[in-house]
């Protein structure tokens, strides 16, 4: 029976084997002769010399012995002899090669038309994972005796920023690619990791001209494959090459052609006039090696806790609705609508609470048949009329567990995101389930039938969510079971990102409950009750680090920030 | 300006400086005459609020560029500490128009009063992945700009007119 390439594990999961430089230079040897290709690869530098000459950079001197074998000079050294591979896209040309007995290689972008040309030298062992790609991007232009270097260079750029594309490249590999920053991107592989989430990696964007950009990736974190295309915004084609070694360790070198489908264009920020030849860092600086990048390396940074530390921490200290954090800047006023209600939410799953709702921020729940109250602090903000957030933790159960409720008083109906501390993986990392049900009280009659919904009508969309005066993101809601956040630079432009397993609840049309698990990243779940009347969010975090569990409001003003049309690509095939 | 009317004007003031000192040669008395010692004392009293404003705009351009910690260099003591952190840029007011520089009667000290527009970024404090990210591409900070004083106090050693406080109040 056809299985649609769910993996074992989630990418963001594997224990990508730490590979040994011998073992990466074991490896290499079989990349002595090129790049695969699915496809014919072009003629073009058949024969041919070449020399480029790049800024601040190497001088790269060529000659092309047929399709498939070059010698190179670098900075006129000694020649080394190479197997390379070269694909056009219009009149661009990408060649790629890596240099025998070696763990360098290049992938060279020439435009023959303005010759205009952009280095990626690439290698191995230059992180503490050996394995993840590293790259330097030089600009220049191909050297031609008696002619006049050219002034103009290729450029980074913000021009293709927000847009996305469904890829098929001709190794019959698909692929969702969205480009919300200008330094990362998404990408959704469809066909090798079955399509159900989205992860990101650091990412380079260069104009070639207004039609033909260079594109690159690194799966940071996770294979440490690079993937570069040249693509042309026009035709919607590509030509790259993928290098690196995939879960199994085994080395992925090929070019590849590919055509796509353009998604549409999310909205951009920076002001008008800026088209993103730098990088607005502010006060940071790009690493200072070579290679030196922005990278959000998550499990470097954040604690990682066992269980027994997270319930030594917990025990500690808990922070229930404390203080409010730089999350809920914007958060919507506590509600008072829940004071002196009594009712019983009933979910489908068999669980049954009373609640007893004391003050604005004081509760007792008990599971039905129990005859003792519990107490809780608790927090509730009304995000349209009769429709009510709130959330509590239950104390003494044994995972920490919260429960984050959106109860709509006009239908009777709740949902609820139940989370809980400690996953397989990470003892601090949040794990949720969505409970559906509904409010028993007096004078309401809850639906027999009728529940809140799994829904779709998020995915692909992008909103902007101000939290505070200096804190903004933007999210993207990349999949139906993934969300991903994205970090603005200085000047609006879009920047670091990152991505977790997500849902998506429809409460009214328009109110939808989201959740996502920063995991593999801080542990924390994130809840928000999106209201896109009143493009105003509430919700609710819930963490855990060495300094204790918080449950802490979240509130942000929206703005509309576009849409992908991706929902179709989702769907299961018959 | 293009380069030409900087050549002009650099072969103005070379000019204006030979003609203002060609009268000082011409109709300066012997030394030790009492006009002789006023005009040494007028111009050593203009060099010294130039040196103190040139001090002042020095520390200012090392705040904006993000290389305070090279200031030290400025200051009598070099580890006496600058302005609040978080003063991230200043602007001067009013093209240093409202601006005092007082010089003591001792010659070796001085005070200034320095009207500006400050820009002032406190770190948000959070444990979010948003603002960790948002710390490691240059922003996690809260920014807001405010009018207010620096207040310098100076001291001459060796020749060389160096910091010995900066204080900022908010206007």
């Amino acid at each position: 029976m056809a299985n649609n390439n769910y993996p074992q594990e989630a990418m963001h999961r594997i224990a990508y084997t730490k590979l040994t430089e011998r073992q990466i230079l074991e490896k290499l040897a079989a990349a002595a002769d090129g790049p695969r290709s699915a496809s014919v690869l072009s003629d073009v530098f058949a024969g041919e010399s070449l020399r480029i000459v790049t800024d601040d950079g190497p001088v790269l001197d060529y000659r092309f012995d047929g399709e498939s074998r070059l010698s190179l000079a670098e900075n006129d050294g000694a020649a080394v002899e190479a197997g390379y591979g070269a694909l056009t896209l219009g009149p661009v040309a990408l060649l790629s090669h890596m240099i025998p007995g070696t763990q360098r290689g290049y992938n060279v972008i020439v435009d023959r038309s303005t010759r205009l040309a952009t280095v990626f030298e690439v290698w191995f062992s230059g992180f503490e994972d050996n394995r993840e790609v590293q790259r330097e991007i030089y600009y220049g232009y191909v050297d031609e005796a008696g002619s006049e270097p050219p002034p103009a260079r290729h450029t980074l750029t913000n021009r293709i920023e927000g847009k996305g594309y469904y890829w098929r490249q001709d190794n019959g590999i698909e692929t969702l690619e969205f480009y919300p920053s200008v330094i990362y991107s998404n990408f959704v592989e469809l066909t090798r990791f079955g399509g159900e989430l989205s992860f990101c990696g650091p990412s380079d964007y260069i104009r070639t001209d207004d039609q033909r950009y260079v594109y690159s990736r690194v799966e940071a974190e996770f294979s440490g494959v690079m993937t570069l295309y040249v693509l042309d915004v026009n035709r919607v084609e590509q030509a790259g090459v993928r290098l690196g070694f995939d879960e199994n360790d085994a080395l992925e070198y090929y070019l590849f052609r590919g055509t796509g489908e353009a998604l549409g264009q999310l909205a951009r920020f920076e002001p008008f006039g800026d088209v993103g030849e730098t990088l607005a860092l502010g006060d940071r600086t790009l690493p200072d090696r070579k290679g030196g990048r922005l990278v959000y390396r998550p499990l470097r940074t954040n604690p990682i806790l066992t269980r027994e530390e997270v319930d030594e921490a917990v025990a500690r200290n808990r922070d229930v609705f404390a203080e409010d954090s730089a999350m809920a800047g914007n958060k919507l006023p506590v509600s008072d609508y829940l004071v002196g209600k009594t009712l019983t939410l009933r979910y489908d799953n068999g669980e049954t609470i009373d609640y007893r709702f004391d003050g604005v921020h004081a509760l007792r729940w008990r599971r039905a048949g129990d005859a003792r109250w519990q107490e809780e602090r608790y927090e509730a903000w009304e995000s349209a009329p009769g429709v009510v957030m709130f959330a509590h933790l239950l104390t003494g159960a044994p995972d920490h567990d919260t429960h984050i409720v959106v109860a709509d008083f006009e239908h009777a109906l709740a949902s609820c995101i139940h989370g809980t501390m400690g996953t397989p993986y990470i003892g601090n990392e949040a794990a949720a389930e969505t409970l559906f049900g509904v409010i028993e009280m007096d004078g309401l009659t809850p639906p027999k039938y009728r529940r809140h919904q799994f829904t779709d009508e998020l995915v692909g969309r992008a909103l902007t969510w101000n939290y505070s005066p200096g804190l903004t993101s933007m999210h993207l809601y990349s999949t139906p079971h993934s969300l991903s956040w994205i970090i603005f630079l200085e000047n609006g432009s879009g920047g670091m990102e990152w991505s977790g397993p997500a849902s998506y609840v429809k409460i009214r049309d328009g109110i939808y409950l989201a959740y996502w698990l920063e995991e593999a990243c801080n542990g924390t779940l994130g809840t928000i009750l999106v209201n896109t009347h009143t493009m105003h969010d509430c919700g609710v975090g819930y963490h855990c680090g060495p300094d204790g569990l918080r449950l802490s409001a979240i509130g942000a003003h929206s703005r509309n920030a576009g849409r992908l049309d991706i929902t179709k690509y989702y769907g299961a095939k018959v | 300006m293009k380069t030409e009317d900087v050549t002009t004007r650099r072969r103005f003031f070379r000019a204006a400086g030979a003609a203002l000192s060609a009268p000082l040669a011409l109709a300066s008395p012997a030394a030790g005459t009492e006009d002789g010692e006023a005009l040494k004392a007028r111009l050593q009293h203009f060099e010294d609020v130039h040196a103190i404003g040139e001090l002042n705009r020095r520390y200012a351009q090392l705040v904006n560029g993000r290389a305070r910690a090279n200031s030290g260099q400025l200051f009598a003591e070099p580890s006496q500490p600058g302005v609040d952190e978080r003063i991230r840029g200043v602007t001067a007011d009013d093209f240093a128009r409202q601006d005092v520089i007082v010089l003591g009667d001792d010659g070796h000290t001085a005070t200034a009063r320095i009207h500006c527009t400050v820009r002032i970024e406190t770190p948000i404090e959070a444990s979010s992945s948003l603002v960790e990210m948002a710390r490691q591409q240059g922003g996690g900070m809260i920014r807001r700009y405010e009018e207010g004083v620096f207040e310098g106090v100076y001291v001459r050693r060796s020749g060389i007119w160096k910091i010995k406080s900066m204080t900022y109040r908010s206007a």
